[in-house]
């Protein structure tokens, strides 16, 4: 019976043609980027004009193929890239409204068009059913703010880094040190967000908000040492050095979350291993 | 109490003494542990949780309603606490991180609870620290309430709950285990520690495909058809229904999993008020 759905969903997938789409809002995004890059009066609003058409491109094509299928697009890998590129899109674009972000909006339309590129390549993948566990509507949003979150948090790295040469070399960093704040407030935002989304999920599909799975304990151990960060910047807005050090301490747990936990004894039955499976 | 170990200063403790007092709080406990071994948590259960939980609630109205100015009250409701606190739930959890938490045959490790810190005496004082700093913080910006304080009133007083009603409720939580046949209604499941648990109500399995099972449940002669599969679990009466185990075909049995979870709306409470709060820290990135 999968077989059978799968190819009727590729027969829709022909008849709305994915190809069209892919090349307009890829056009749209890259034209975006140039004119980012032009720097000047006119090309600021041309800016605005093509990331808008982009994501509207991206929105029409989602509901087409929503209609064609008859049910939310969101049961196979092809699809749920279509959510990713989306949403990366659209919160990229409103980070760079907002902050004027350049390297965000590169970053966002970048990995936008990654995710585009692999369904493009490989249409195959909007018939590959997601296995059981993750064919729920959390795993977008879930994925979705950790990929901004950990964006975001390098980027406060490096900005932390950055700080730290800084005042070895005994230059002024107060500046240096808004910007991490910012960096990291965003960040935090969303990595809240997922934690939560997590537990949420895993509520759904195993009956347990919170299991102290070795994943779960490091993305909360993370989400520890932002709030140490946070609330020491807060209490001691005059010192520089050590929330600079704490910023690269949380970093580093990030990235043992992130894939080192893959290496940790403590976690080869975490469900978020994959590499046994 | 806490201030007897300070008696030295006449102001609150500063950064380094909430420093020593969490890691002689750690200590503390740890020597507990090796010397009385693991919390048995099944005296927590409700109402105890519940009282205990009160009790928590009223010390900390009393001590910021009628001791304001006290410099225990001050202390708890600084940042230094605040910090301190998350250090010290962080080292409890990061011990979590690299220790497997599933049995072990070294004595060192299980004399300590390292390997089944949720259930030890350090996790559980370094949460009670964390939900006094917390607590107290938050009520201060409670009462007197200003619009101001109104988003951070939102993220603390939301983890708060969802803190403490999950780990407070965690044991009244209730995962039983039912096997149901095609052709006959059950009313028996296996709890968490293997024993055997009576059902209100009686289930039996009308068809299984797809990776979705139909199931009849039986409550005082009513009949109410429920479909549950993985990702889409279905509630019925304060009782969860999640797929455990699925045999496709009509005649063969299934295993499902029906969890009772009491003080589930209180952490969700607490969840949402935190993602809403989290939109605020969002908007507060701004240079």
């Amino acid at each position: 019976m999968c077989f059978g759905e799968a190819k009727n969903n590729f027969k829709n997938m022909q008849h709305i043609d994915y190809t069209y789409y892919f090349w307009l809002s890829s056009l749209f995004f890259v034209l975006a980027l140039l004119s980012l890059f032009l720097n000047n009066k006119i090309s600021a609003k041309t800016t605005h004009f093509f990331s808008v058409s982009g994501i509207l491109v991206l929105v029409l094509f989602i509901i087409l193929l929503w209609l064609s299928i008859h049910r939310p697009p969101l049961k196979t890998l092809g699809e749920t890239r279509l959510w990713y590129a989306l949403f990366l899109s659209i919160i990229g674009y409103l980070a760079y409204v907002k902050w004027k972000y350049r390297w965000f909006l590169i970053y966002s339309f970048g990995m936008t068009f990654l995710f585009l590129l692999l369904n493009y390549l490989k249409p195959e993948l909007f018939n590959k059913t997601l296995m059981p566990a993750l064919q729920s509507v959390w795993f977008v949003p879930h994925v979705i703010v950790y990929i901004i979150a950990y964006a975001f948090l390098a980027a406060a790295a490096i900005v932390a880094v950055n700080g730290l040469i800084a005042y070895y070399k005994n230059k002024n960093i107060r500046e240096i040190l808004l910007l991490a704040d910012n960096m990291v407030y965003i960040g935090y935002a969303f990595i809240t967000l997922g934690l939560i989304f997590g537990a949420l999920w895993a509520k759904d599909a195993w009956g347990n908000y919170w299991t102290w799975d070795p994943k779960e304990i490091w993305a909360f151990i993370t989400w520890l040492g932002y709030l140490v960060y946070i609330h020491y910047r807060y209490s001691n807005p005059a010192k520089v050095l050590g929330p600079l050090w704490i910023l690269a301490f949380s970093f580093a747990i990030l990235l043992i979350c992130w894939f080192g936990i893959n290496y940790l004894p403590a976690a080869q039955n975490s469900v978020h291993v994959y590499s046994g499976q | 109490m806490i201030i007897k170990s300070h008696p030295s200063n006449s102001k609150e403790p500063n950064f380094k003494q909430s420093f020593i007092f969490t890691t002689g709080l750690i200590g503390l406990g740890f020597v507990i542990q090796w010397f009385g071994g693991g919390l048995d948590l099944t005296y927590l259960k409700f109402p105890v949780n519940f009282i205990i939980l009160l009790f928590v609630c009223l010390v900390i109205c009393i001590g910021y309603f009628k001791y304001p100015n006290s410099h225990l009250v001050e202390w708890l409701s600084s940042t230094k606490a605040a910090i301190t606190s998350i250090i010290g739930f962080s080292f409890i959890t990061l011990l979590m991180g690299f220790i497997t938490q599933e049995d072990n045959t070294n004595k060192f490790i299980t004399g300590f609870g390292l390997n089944n810190i949720a259930y030890s005496w350090q996790y559980s004082l370094s949460l009670l620290y964390l939900m006094f700093s917390l607590g107290f913080a938050t009520i201060k910006r409670i009462y007197p309430f200003h619009v101001k304080n109104f988003w951070y009133i939102l993220n603390h007083l939301g983890l708060w709950i969802a803190l403490c009603a999950a780990n407070f409720g965690f044991v009244d939580q209730l995962h039983l285990r039912m096997k149901i046949n095609p052709n006959e209604y059950m009313s028996f499941a296996i709890d968490q520690d293997g024993g055997f648990y009576n059902m209100p109500f009686n289930v039996i399995q009308t068809k299984a495909e797809n990776l979705s099972l139909y199931i009849d449940v039986l409550e005082s002669d009513i009949v109410t058809p429920l479909q549950i599969s993985i990702n889409n679990p279905a509630k019925l009466h304060g009782w969860n229904f999640y797929v455990f185990d699925i045999n496709n075909g009509n005649k063969k049995s299934s295993v499902i999993e029906i969890i009772k979870e009491p003080w589930q709306p209180l952490v969700y409470i607490g969840l949402i008020m935190m993602i809403i709060g989290s939109f605020f820290v969002f908007w507060r990135g701004k240079k």
